[in-house]
């Protein structure tokens, strides 16, 4: 209950967005996980708009006759088998990865939130609201019975690779994590005075859900988009790796690593390392700066 | 002449552990035009449930037995949910014993109130704004402009409790039930906030109806006073007969400790017995008064006239008030 309502208490001071980011910082500098985090969000943000700009080669562009040269002065982290800039293409990929993952999850905070209190606040009722809610629940337990990869596989598959097909498919399977938590936010938001104050208003029950209960429900989901933009980027470069991703030559650390992944059997281990390097790093400090976030939401966890 | 609201032998019980527990027995009031009632009880003897009950709030595990809720001759618990959407914040307004919890901590106050009015009454938003100013003004927010701006948290329990006053006066409806408004407050404020709300009540012409555990509210702010114990109204009575002439044992304990509490003497101990679900059979009070004969375990007393406009619901109440007993 306590951390319900901090979190409302929170949510509530967005009126200054800027405030609470600045809050955010604050509370990273002490927590050096979480500041690494976040500096590595800076980074793929910074990257994703000035990545191509930034980069020394045409990332999409073969030099002729200079195929897989180990890391130079001049190719910081080398050349792949057709000749591209590693470099370039690693520092291009942030816009094509970061996209991806923020469109899909922004779109699964979306739906999954307004399912969740749809689901949660008529969870009790009876009738075709009853059945509604049951409804969503069960659908979200088919949906996450399957494999994540393979039923992202079979969807980008069923659709062909591209850009917004995979956008699409990441979103749809990411939906019931967003679902669930705000389900859970629901259950405690619904029995709170205020709520019975709505409704003595002579507010209508679908007024109520959305108008007084989703915004005080989607703080749990909203500290799980950062660790939800990480997970996309891991996918995204999976369905790439194997090909059902973003077609080649588009820079995408998936792919890269699937185009070098021949090449470091025979020793050019440049080849596939740095993409992979980068990818590993980005998921990672979005998950740690998904974690500080749910710790600056909880008030346990703050001094 | 017909009364405003006429609750009439309302009963109300909850299921648990597959049994049925009577919370409300045959509860009788009425509020006639502009009039304030005030009903005190000790916790648990059913007062917010009966509040609950009026709303049409109640829902499984809760359950209406029997009883009708005439507002204007019209009965609430017949009506559909549609038909009540249309009542609640219009006819029939609440505060409430939380003000802060009574508001939604997302949202600006003047919002909060913009949609309140919105509720029932179309409008363009920059009216009902001037509106929401307006009724600010009206229950004593200093600068109501600046602070419609601001939200909930920001403001003191006192200045919560007058937003929610202002809330339920936004249509002026014909019933205010205010659910122990004065919860939480401190003696001064609690005092500004009664004022406040009487002044209001009587400027709108509502009948307002006090749910109290402090019979002094009762007493400055009440024309008449309703005694509820273990979910059975037990005493009603004009509030200056009902201070000198009360008669229900339980009613005499309430004021003795009230008394007590005033005079800073050590109330009297309260006899030892147990509270529990009014049965059929008994009245609710036998275990824990001094009175009590057998016939008080083995059937219910009736709530019966004893003079006009004041009902006791008690065996023995006649000869308590000819004072061959000392309850």
């Amino acid at each position: 209950m306590s951390s319900s309502s901090e979190i409302l208490g929170m949510a509530s001071r967005r009126g200054s967005i800027k405030r609470g980011l600045r809050d955010f910082v604050l509370f990273a500098r002490r927590r050096p996980s979480v500041m690494f985090g976040l500096v590595i969000v800076g980074v793929t943000l910074f990257l994703a708009l000035f990545g191509p700009a930034v980069a020394p080669f045409d990332p999409e562009h073969a030099l002729p006759g200079a195929g897989l040269q180990p890391p130079s002065f001049q190719h910081w982290m080398g050349t792949d088998v057709s000749g591209m800039d590693i470099f370039s293409r690693t520092i291009s990929a942030p816009r094509i990865d970061l996209v991806i993952a923020l469109v899909s999850s922004l779109i699964a905070f979306a739906v999954g939130v307004a399912l969740g209190v749809i689901s949660g606040y008529f969870a009790s009722n009876r009738g075709v609201a009853r059945f509604i809610s049951e409804g969503i629940m069960r659908c979200a337990d088919i949906l996450q019975a399957f494999p994540v990869f393979i039923f992202a596989l079979a969807l980008v598959g069923f659709r062909g690779p591209g850009t917004g097909n995979v956008i699409a498919a990441l979103a749809f399977l990411n939906i019931p994590y967003f679902l669930r938590v705000t389900r859970g936010a629901v259950f405690q938001v619904r029995e709170q005075p205020f709520i019975e104050a709505a409704r003595c208003a002579g507010n209508s029950e679908l007024r109520i859900a959305f108008v007084h209960v989703m915004p005080n429900s989607a703080g749990p989901a909203l500290a799980n988009i950062s660790p939800g933009i990480g997970f996309a980027i891991l996918l995204t470069s999976a369905l790439s790796f194997v090909g059902a991703g973003v077609p080649k030559p588009t820079p995408e650390w998936g792919s890269m690593i699937s185009i070098g992944a021949p090449n470091m059997i025979t020793g050019q281990w440049w080849t596939a390392l740095f993409p992979g390097i980068f990818l590993g790093l980005t998921v990672l400090g979005y998950a740690l700066c998904g974690d500080g976030l749910r710790d600056y939401i909880d008030p346990m966890n703050r001094r | 002449m017909a009364s405003l609201l006429d609750i009439d032998a309302v009963s109300v019980s909850y299921e648990r552990d597959g049994k049925w527990v009577r919370v409300l027995d045959e509860v009788a009031l009425t509020v006639e035009p502009g009039e304030s009632l005030g009903i005190v009880g000790e916790s648990g003897s059913g007062k917010t449930v009966l509040i609950r009950a009026v709303l049409g709030l109640l829902h499984p595990p809760w359950r209406i037995d029997s009883g009708s809720v005439l507002l204007d001759g019209d009965d609430l618990l017949k009506k559909s949910e549609e038909a009540l959407l249309r009542l609640r914040g219009k006819a029939i307004a609440i505060t409430s014993p939380e003000p802060r919890k009574h508001l939604n901590p997302l949202l600006r106050i003047g919002e909060q109130i913009v949609n309140v009015i919105a509720a029932h009454a179309k409008m363009p938003r920059s009216v009902a704004m001037e509106q929401a100013v307006e009724l600010l003004t009206r229950v004593g927010i200093p600068d109501p402009r600046r602070r419609a701006f601001a939200y909930p948290h920001e403001l003191s329990g006192g200045m919560c409790q007058r937003i929610v006053i202002a809330m339920a006066l936004a249509h002026s409806p014909k019933v205010i039930l205010a659910d122990e408004p004065t919860a939480g407050l401190d003696v001064t404020i609690s005092r500004q906030i009664l004022d406040l709300m009487h002044d209001l009540v009587q400027r709108t012409g509502s009948s307002l109806v006090v749910v109290s555990r402090d019979l002094g509210v009762i007493a400055h702010y009440c024309r008449r006073v309703a005694v509820m114990h273990s979910g059975r109204v037990v005493e009603i009575d004009d509030v200056e007969h009902f201070f000198e002439h009360a008669v229900h044992p339980y009613s005499r304990n309430l004021l003795r400790a009230a008394r007590a509490a005033r005079d800073h003497t050590r109330p009297a101990a309260p006899n030892p017995g147990t509270r529990g679900a009014p049965s059929d059979a008994a009245c609710g009070y036998a275990s824990r008064c001094v009175l009590s004969e057998p016939r008080c375990r083995e059937t219910r007393p009736s709530l019966d006239t004893l003079s006009l406009g004041h009902l006791v619901r008690c065996h023995r109440r006649t000869e308590i008030v000819s004072a061959e007993v000392e309850a």
